[in-house]
């Protein structure tokens, strides 16, 4: 999550603030590795970060364990050349464990199913923008386990302008999604454009409501 | 293996391949075909434009490749825009800028001023801050500047470009019919030129009397507000004969969706107050592709409510029915045909036979004017190719050849 911030306050420190966060060892090594891009956050981060660590034994047993072939996921194979349509198949694949690619992303679910099973946790909520460790692993698990939800960063921000429209401007949280909104950017064909036009928009419908519900029930507080 | 004739276009009675999939590379070379009721709305705009002094902000929408920035070429000859009656009063000229929406938002702001300012071009915006002075006088030409910019330095600077520095050191109007062997004036130019695409050093500054230079977005578009209204004139606003409308086209607005909170709100800033400064003989035509239905939605999210409020006018650039399709092949085509084509008596649809191109057009899954150009195109091209156009008007494109082509998509889409 990059460093914005919504009244005056980074997305971090919200994050940490409102939930009991936690995540992989491994997640937190490569956090570490990229401190450097953070200017706000970074002394916090060293400080703290550590302790949001969530010390799972014999990860790797779980994670064997939850991601044994043959997995599969939904990749679109075609658009209709009338419609649009896009069509979809599911398509087994075989995740190196071995490998440290994607292996954050694995561990973090891996501590999902555990915090619930230990009956420390009742939900969980899993946050991440990365598309292609959803489609890969977190649909799976979530699906065929009830943890709980995936959420994205605007999700997140979303919630807080719930939470908080008292302290956070309508204005304010839109420019926010619109920064998340391009998270990830590789290219600009028009297919991409309209699909983060899309969910931008789809975002800022969602913050219009909360406002506009919540000022009619509280008055504009 | 079927051997592949070359391509010749002649043999289609063609000059050259009349679909092309991208714009232009020069306004000159920009045709319309078809779509009588979208040039109607295009043509009454701009009427409107020419004969009236309130300024415009239209929104033109529709799909990718249905033809926006085809029609901001087109419209960029001087020809093509509709010039109304000499009865009629209207402005005394116009000029269409066409810019596109810049890629790197860290630097659209700079980009798009540059574009707007070498879309004007330097000699003319001296043309017409002389023009200024010679009417109004010195003092109230500056006056007027600095209140257009609501700055004394960028008023004066351009207000400056009305003169040329004598070697004496004193300034006098600009002359256009004097040679380039003013060594003194040139540099006085290349000094202001340095000023307004903020390279001016302190120097230049001192040199050119004045005290700060173009820095920043609101500047920018500040002073590309006061070049405009130059441009457009300084007399009473409803003397629509002694006043030029400016047109300011910009493409493909909807790539604002890649700029971050930091450069999206001070560019979009920038338009706004734009076409606040300038309430009279100027004319903001956005263009914006989308595709989805929640078109009007993805504007608004897109552009923001506040530029959206000021759109006086909105033009959708819609899918055109088969009929209409039919009727934008048959004009293209008229625009490429050889001196041939009368002799040989052929349909004004040749080389397709009219089965053939309605079932073309009826296959075709969007009939934007890009889809309908790669798909004739193609098929032109596979026809004279293998050798079903033989020769200059010898042989023609049937139904048959149509559904073969088809056929033969739909097996390759299923493999």
């Amino acid at each position: 999550m990059k460093e914005l911030q919504l009244s005056r306050r980074t997305l971090h420190h919200w994050l940490w603030d409102e939930f009991d966060v936690k995540f992989s060892q491994v997640l937190w090594e490569e956090m570490e590795n990229n401190l450097r891009l953070l200017n706000t956050d970074r002394r916090w981060f060293r400080r703290n970060g550590g302790r949001s660590v969530y010390q799972l034994p014999a990860i790797d047993t779980w994670e064997r364990a939850l991601f044994s072939p043959p997995l599969y996921r939904k990749v679109e194979t075609s658009r209709c050349r009338r419609c649009g349509q896009v069509g979809w198949t599911k398509q087994a694949f075989t995740p190196d464990l071995n490998e440290r690619e994607d292996r954050g992303e694995r561990h973090n679910c891996c501590i999902a199913l555990a915090a619930l099973a230990s009956r420390r946790h009742k939900q969980v909520i899993f946050l991440t923008d990365d598309s292609r460790g959803i489609r890969d692993y977190a649909d799976y698990v979530f699906n065929t386990f009830p943890l709980g939800q995936i959420w994205s960063s605007m999700d997140f921000v979303t919630y807080l302008f719930l939470r908080h429209r008292g302290r956070i401007l309508l204005e304010e949280v839109k420019g926010v999604l619109r920064d998340i909104n391009l998270i990830g950017v590789s290219n600009a064909s028009p297919e991409e454009t309209l699909k983060r036009t899309r969910r931008l928009a789809d975002y800022y419908s969602k913050v219009d409501t909360i406002n506009t519900v919540l000022s009619q029930c509280h008055g504009g507080n | 293996m079927t051997k592949l004739k070359p391509l010749n276009w002649n043999n289609a009675l063609l000059t050259q391949n009349p679909f092309s999939t991208t714009p232009p590379t020069r306004p000159e070379e920009a045709v319309w075909a078809g779509f009588d009721k979208l040039k109607t709305q295009l043509d009454n705009l701009l009427t409107r434009a020419h004969t009236t002094n309130a300024t415009q902000v239209v929104l033109n929408r529709g799909e990718y490749g249905s033809g926006k920035t085809h029609a901001a070429f087109f419209y960029r000859k001087q020809d093509a825009l509709p010039l109304p009656k000499r009865s009629i009063p209207h402005v005394k000229d116009s000029v269409v800028i066409y810019v596109k929406t810049p890629r790197q938002p860290e630097l659209a702001d700079e980009y798009f001023y540059q574009s707007v300012i070498e879309g004007m071009r330097f000699r003319r915006i001296r043309d017409k801050v002389k023009d200024m002075v010679t009417t109004h006088g010195e003092d109230p030409a500056l006056e007027f500047l600095q209140d257009a910019t609501e700055s004394e330095d960028l008023g004066k600077a351009i207000w400056l470009l009305g003169f040329e520095k004598e070697q004496s050191g004193r300034l006098t109007l600009f002359d256009d019919t004097e040679s380039f062997d003013d060594t003194e004036s040139d540099d006085w130019q290349r000094l202001l030129r340095s000023y307004f695409f903020s390279k001016a050093t302190s120097g230049d500054l001192k040199k050119l009397g004045l005290g700060r230079g173009v820095k920043g977005t609101q500047d920018r578009f500040r002073v590309l507000g006061g070049l405009i209204q130059c441009f457009i004139g300084s007399n009473g606003t409803e003397d629509i004969r002694s006043h030029s409308r400016v047109i300011l086209w910009i493409d493909e607005l909807e790539d604002l969706i890649y700029y971050s909170t930091k450069y999206y709100r001070p560019f979009t800033q920038g338009l706004r107050e734009l076409i606040d400064r300038l309430p009279n003989y100027f004319s903001m035509l956005m263009n914006f592709t989308l595709a989805s239905p929640e078109a009007l939605e993805d504007v608004e999210t897109v552009l923001g409510r506040a530029l959206l409020d000021r759109v006086t006018d909105e033009i959708y650039f819609r899918e055109p029915t088969e009929g209409e399709s039919f009727d934008y092949v048959r004009d293209l085509l008229q625009h490429y045909r050889t001196e041939d084509f009368s002799k040989k008596g052929v349909p004004a649809i040749y080389p397709f036979e009219e089965k053939a191109l309605s079932t073309l057009i009826a296959n075709l899954p969007n009939r934007t004017p890009r889809d309908i150009n790669l798909q004739c195109a193609y098929v032109i091209q596979q026809a004279l190719q293998t050798g079903i156009i033989s020769g200059v008007g010898k042989g023609s494109i049937k139904v048959d050849f149509i559904n073969e082509l088809e056929r033969s998509r739909v097996e390759d889409d299923m493999q």
